[in-house]
C-alpha cells in the first residue's frame, strides 16, 4: 500500500503522533507497576460515548467489551481479589511489573487511529503469607488499537495474549508450564468474559500468531483490529 | 508549536534517549569511568540516587563512579589469582573489567522537554540482571527497576543533572524473589571484596524498599509530567540543606 504524499508540517505530526503513541503505552506500564487500574482506564482509555461501547481488553480466553464490562473485571474484580490477599493493606507483597518493549506502531493514514505491538519480558508476585509471595514470570504480546479523541492518543481496543508462564526461582524443565486453564492464574484472574473464546493458545504459541503485528494501513477496519471482530475465529453474536 | 519546534523536540528526545542508552552501554562494558566526564552535567547541584541514598555534588558523584572502576580493577584481581591458568599472562590492564556484566536494557520511556528548552525530565523501566563478583564468588541477580533523571541541556548537547536508579528486585537468580533466598556461601579467595566499600551517600536514607512479601505496594517515581520551566514541575534530584 502506497502513503499518500504528506506535507512536512503533516509529516512531523505524524512523527510526534508516533512518539505520542509509545509514551501512552509507556506510561501504561508505570500506572500497571502503582495498580492504578482505574486511573488507567480514565486517563489513558478512550471517553467517548461511541468508542466506549467498542473499547474491548481481551486475553488468550475472549474479550470483554465496553468501558462498563471492562471496568468490573479489570477495576472490581481485580480489587477484591487483591484485598482477599494476606497483607495489612491494599497491595502489600504485590508487584506487578510488565515492561513493554520492542513497540511497532502504525498510524492509519487517515490519521485517525493508530495500532501497536509491543513485547514484554513481565511478572507478577502476589503474597501467600506475610513473608512469602508467589512470583510468576510472564511473556506476553501487548496489541493495542488507539484511536485520536481530541488530539490525545488513547487506548481503544487491547489484547494481552500469554505465551507463557512459570514460576520464577524453579527450573523451567521441570515445571508443569502448560497449565490446565482451572489452574492457570491468568485465566483463573479473566474470570468470564463478555465474549469467551480461545484467542490464543500458548502451547502452540508462535502458530496462531495472534495478535498479529500491525502493518501499514489507509483507516480503521473492525475486520483487522484487535478488538474481538479482528480476530480471526470471531463469530458474530447473530450467528453463534 | 511551528514545525521547526516540533523537530527540535523531537531531536531533543532523541538525543535523550540515546544519553541513556551510552549510560546503560558503559555500565555494561564496565566503563564506568567515562561515565562522568563524558556525560553529566558541570552543575555544581548533580546527584546519583540509589535505594539506599544519594551522592550529591560533582566530587561525591564522580567518587562513585571512581569507586567502582576500583571494584571492576579488584575483581579482575581476584579473577586472575582465581584462575591463573587462563588469566595469569595478561596484564592489568587486559583484564580490566573481567567479571562484572550489569545488563540494564531500557524500556517504556516517558520523557518531557521543557517547554524553554532548558530542561527535560524521563523514566524507564528495565528489567536488568547484573553479574558480579562478590565475597562469595561471582553470582547473577535479576534487577528490576527504575531510571529516572533529569536532564539539562549545556553547551548544545544534553546532560544528566540528576538521576535516581531504583531497585524493586536485586535477588539471586534461580531463586525465587519471593521467598527466603539462601546465599551462596563465602570464599576465601574472594575475601577482599568484603574490605571493599563504595564511598560513602552524602545523604544515607531509605529511598524504597526492595521487594519483600510484606513491602506496601510501592509506586514508581513519578512519571514526568509536561512542563514550562523547571521551576514549576518536580525534581529527581536530592539537595542537601
Amino acid at each position: 500500500m502506497k502513503a499518500p504524499k504528506y506535507t512536512d508540517e503533516e509529516l512531523i505530526a505524524r512523527v510526534w503522533d508516533v512518539e505520542e503513541i509509545k509514551k501512552v503505552c509507556a506510561k501504561r506500564v508505570y500506572y500497571v507497576a502503582n495498580d492504578w487500574r482505574k486511573k488507567e482506564l480514565e486517563d489513558l482509555w478512550v471517553s467517548g460515548e461511541a468508542a466506549k461501547k467498542t473499547a474491548s481488553f481481551g486475553r488468550n480466553w475472549g474479550y470483554y467489551v465496553g468501558m462498563d464490562a471492562i471496568e468490573d473485571y479489570y477495576v472490581n474484580q481485580h480489587d477484591k481479589k487483591i484485598e482477599a490477599l494476606p497483607g495489612k493493606s491494599h497491595g502489600d507483597g504485590c508487584l506487578f511489573l510488565h515492561p513493554a518493549s520492542t513497540g511497532l506502531v502504525y498510524e492509519a493514514y487517515d490519521g485517525k487511529t493508530a495500532r501497536g505491538l509491543w513485547y514484554c519480558i513481565s511478572q507478577e508476585t502476589l503474597p501467600v503469607s506475610e513473608s512469602e509471595a508467589d512470583a510468576r514470570w510472564y511473556m506476553e504480546k501487548l496489541a493495542i488499537d488507539f484511536l485520536k479523541e481530541d488530539g490525545k492518543w488513547k487506548i481503544w481496543h487491547l489484547v494481552i495474549a500469554t505465551d507463557l508462564q512459570s514460576e520464577a526461582g524453579q527450573d523451567y524443565m521441570k515445571q508443569k508450564v502448560y497449565l490446565p486453564d482451572e489452574e492457570n492464574p491468568a485465566f483463573v484472574e479473566f474470570g468470564t468474559p463478555t465474549i469467551p473464546m480461545l484467542t490464543h493458545n500458548a502451547m502452540y504459541n508462535w502458530l496462531d500468531n495472534y495478535p498479529a503485528p500491525p502493518v501499514p494501513y489507509r483507516t480503521f477496519d473492525e475486520d483487522n483490529s484487535y478488538g474481538p471482530e479482528g480476530h480471526p475465529d470471531y463469530i458474530a453474536e447473530e450467528d453463534r | 508549536m511551528t514545525t521547526e519546534l516540533l523537530v527540535e523536540r523531537w531531536e531533543d528526545q532523541r538525543t535523550i534517549k540515546n544519553l541513556m542508552g551510552k549510560y546503560v552501554n558503559c555500565l555494561l562494558l564496565n566503563r564506568q569511568g567515562e561515565i562522568f566526564d563524558g556525560f553529566w552535567s558541570e552543575r555544581p547541584d548533580v546527584s546519583l540516587t540509589f535505594n539506599d541514598g544519594s551522592y550529591v555534588g560533582r566530587p561525591a558523584v564522580s567518587g562513585y563512579y571512581a569507586a567502582a572502576v576500583e571494584r571492576n580493577k579488584l575483581s579482575a584481581k581476584l579473577l586472575k589469582n582465581r584462575l591463573p591458568e587462563k588469566l595469569g599472562g595478561r596484564s592489568e590492564e587486559e583484564l580490566y573489567g573481567i567479571g562484572p556484566f550489569q545488563v540494564k536494557p531500557l524500556t517504556a520511556p516517558v520523557i518531557e522537554v521543557a517547554e524553554d528548552g532548558q530542561t527535560a525530565k524521563g523514566l524507564w523501566f528495565s528489567l536488568g540482571c547484573s553479574a558480579e563478583v562478590t565475597s562469595r564468588g561471582p553470582e547473577a541477580n535479576w534487577t528490576w527497576g527504575y531510571f529516572a533523571g533529569d536532564f539539562v541541556y549545556e553547551e548544545d548537547d544534553w546532560k544528566i543533572w540528576h538521576l535516581q536508579y531504583l531497585c524493586d528486585v536485586d535477588s539471586l537468580c534461580g531463586q525465587s524473589w519471593g521467598r527466603e533466598v539462601i546465599p551462596y556461601p563465602e570464599l576465601p579467595e574472594f575475601a577482599a571484596l568484603k574490605d571493599f566499600s563504595y564511598p560513602p551517600y552524602t545523604v544515607a536514607e531509605n529511598v524504597r524498599a526492595l521487594y519483600s512479601a510484606d513491602r506496601p505496594l510501592t509506586a514508581a517515581p513519578r512519571i514526568p509530567e509536561p512542563y514550562d520551566t523547571f521551576a514549576n514541575t518536580f525534581s529527581y534530584g536530592k539537595a542537601v540543606d
